[in-house]
């Protein structure tokens, strides 16, 4: 999909690592295009992240060193292919050392996450929960195609291009894996909207590009939207994932929704830029 | 409500830290005023800056401690060998990754940035939230401690790698291992760790010893230092560990190792650290083995069973362009001071 809607898009290199009997150990799949310098990675539609087997978590923060191992080893191929890479790890990636000794850039960004539990309202602030009850009763949730809806959110989404967005938006759709949430106000206008990006295998939904287009309307809006997203996507979906924010009045009121706050790492390579090992300082 | 914050520095004598530290979850001993005192006093030229940070009512509800020293005019922070360096500390009345939290980091986030040319802070692993730092320009990234849980010591062994099981078997009967106070282990300690460090072309100068044994009696005396030995059958001392204990938080954390090189490095740093554990499982819940700066390191960690807890290292921009400054002048100064002595020598003879 990411392929067929950005033209810019030229390839996808998959890359697996199996151990000695076949098995699968870990994997990474990344759309590539042509840049200046040869091949690029730089996907910000959803996480672009390394793919592990079961069997190497199964040690949990114990006995790492051998995932970490195959880790290091996917980035090196990945690195010997792609000579400009940027990855978006999911937040189950919480071990960057494999980045870290092969001297990848890490910049750290926080998402948050709500499980469905029996007392996800419970879990809100109450000052929260008097915003969203206010709120429910001014906004309405819209969960149904509307191209106008589409239109104002494909072109205040700015760093996808509008017919890419777009392109993505209807494949999605027309396959189930993602629904545009939409909150409209008493004039049926639109308030603020949220894509869900809805993923099946992992039993979660992704919330991207939460944008309000009404000026102003965050701080009342935000809560209602969330909040009847999440119910919304808790029916079928163990987790959702609101998404990061750069805004940390918005990213409060995901910690006031009860949302764990969990980093995710951006992780950068670029063949071209590479600075020499740090080496070791031992001294006092 | 946003919470207004003062940061202002403090005395060590301030009673109010104490009070600070003990109300905190981020209570361990490398923020208490005595060992912060001792180890800015005597044979170093640490200097210590304690931040505060008050609330609009005057309570103190957070706060820093930073060694540094000075150079050229400038406050250069060192590094000390001791686990959460710098940590900010929070009043155990502040909610975590609450907006209060949040206000409290960004104050000392900007204060400190504006004191230092450059800071690398290593947050307490129970301060998760970083957000105050990285929108004040800092830099985040996880570094993971090689922990031991001594609630199960008896699993430690079982947890270990297969080989490295052995090793550890083989050498606690091989060897004699102990817990030895007298100070004149402090000395022997000193003449094994600069043989371990030579490898990696550092040799401690009269300063260091100084300022060292000043510390290390210090912790003896206050019971807050186990020193385990291993001896060969004959007597002969093969290697000591040095464990700093924070019966704040029932956590010790492996501080320096020295061993003799003519015997085997793979069976006995592990069975020392090993044996270190069956001590302190009376009185301690976790031993920390502090991080794995290098694969080499991390597979050596990983391979004694060790559990990998992360913790933040925020860092202000150019961090490592400084330190790559500061390590040159350093080593320029070494390089000198060797070539001096030479001459000296050559003079002498």
């Amino acid at each position: 999909m990411l392929a067929e809607t950005d033209p810019h898009i030229k390839g996808i290199l998959p890359l697996v690592c199996v151990g000695k009997n076949e098995e699968f150990l870990a994997a990474i799949i990344t759309p590539y295009h042509f840049a200046s310098h040869g091949l690029r990675v730089d996907s910000p539609f959803g996480y672009s992240t390394p793919l592990f087997s079961k069997v190497l978590n199964e040690g949990g923060s114990q006995h790492m060193y051998t995932a970490h191992s195959i880790h290091a080893d996917l980035l090196r191929s990945l690195s010997e292919h792609i000579s400009d890479i940027r990855l978006h790890n999911a937040p189950d990636i919480w071990d960057v050392r494999a980045y870290s000794f092969l001297d990848w850039q890490i910049d750290t960004i926080h998402t948050h996450e709500i499980l469905r539990t029996e007392n996800n309202w419970e879990k809100i602030d109450q000052d929260l929960q008097t915003i969203i009850q206010q709120g429910e009763e001014k906004y309405s949730l819209h969960a149904d195609v509307n191209k106008t809806w589409d239109d104002l959110f494909v072109k205040r989404t700015n760093h996808i291009h509008p017919i890419v967005l777009r392109k993505r938006l209807d494949w999605m759709r027309q396959t189930g894996t993602g629904r545009l949430f939409t909150l409209t106000d008493s004039n049926n206008l639109l308030v603020a909207c949220t894509l869900a990006i809805l993923s099946q295998p992992d039993g979660r939904a992704y919330l991207w590009g939460t944008t309000f287009p009404k000026a102003g309307s965050e701080s009342n809006a935000l809560p209602v939207l969330l909040w009847q997203t999440c119910i919304n996507l808790l029916r079928d979906f163990q987790r959702v994932d609101l998404g990061t924010s750069p805004n940390i009045g918005v990213s409060q009121v995901k910690d006031k929704l009860g949302a764990k706050l969990l980093p995710t790492f951006i992780t950068k390579f670029n063949k071209h830029n590479k600075e020499a090992p740090t080496p070791v300082s031992v001294n006092e | 409500m946003t919470l207004k914050i003062e940061v202002r520095e403090i005395s060590t004598e301030n009673k109010e830290w104490h009070e600070l530290v003990h109300s905190s979850r981020q209570n361990i001993l490398f923020v208490d005023q005595r060992f912060l005192n001792i180890w800015t006093t005597k044979g170093t030229s640490n200097h210590l800056m304690l931040l505060g940070c008050y609330d609009e009512s005057g309570c103190l509800v957070g706060g820093q401690a930073i060694i540094h020293r000075k150079f050229m005019g400038l406050r250069i922070q060192g590094s000390f060998n001791i686990s959460y360096r710098c940590t900010p500390i929070l009043a155990g009345h502040i909610r975590e990754n609450s907006p209060e939290q949040y206000e409290i980091l960004s104050a000392l986030a900007r204060v400190t940035r504006k004191k230092f040319p450059y800071l690398k802070v290593e947050f307490h692993p129970n301060l998760t939230d970083t957000r105050a730092y990285l929108n004040n320009g800092w830099h985040a990234e996880p570094q993971y401690a090689h922990t031991w849980d001594l609630r199960n010591v008896d699993n430690i062994l079982q947890n270990m790698h297969r080989k490295k099981r052995s090793y550890v078997r083989k050498a606690l009967e091989t060897y004699e291992f102990n817990v030895e106070r007298d100070k004149k282990i402090i000395d022997e300690f000193l003449r094994l760790y600069t043989e371990t460090m030579a490898k990696f072309s550092w040799c401690p100068n009269e300063n260091w010893s100084e300022s060292f044994h000043h510390k290390a009696n210090w912790l003896l005396d206050e019971k807050l230092l186990l020193p385990c030995t291993c001896r060969a059958k004959t007597g002969e001392l093969i290697s000591v560990a040095l464990v700093i204990l924070s019966p704040e938080n029932r956590t010790a954390y492996g501080w320096l190792i020295g061993y003799d090189h003519a015997y085997a490095s793979y069976e006995i740093p592990a069975s020392l650290q090993y044996y270190s554990a069956t001590i302190l499982a009376a009185n301690f819940d976790v031993l920390d083995l502090g991080d794995g700066p290098n694969a080499n390191l991390f597979a050596y960690k990983d391979s004694l069973g060790t559990a990998s807890h992360p913790f933040w290292v925020l860092t202000t921009k150019d961090t490592k362009k400084w330190i790559k400054v500061l390590d040159f002048l350093r080593d320029t100064r070494q390089s000198l001071q060797k070539l001096f002595r030479q001459r000296i020598h050559a003079f002498d003879s």
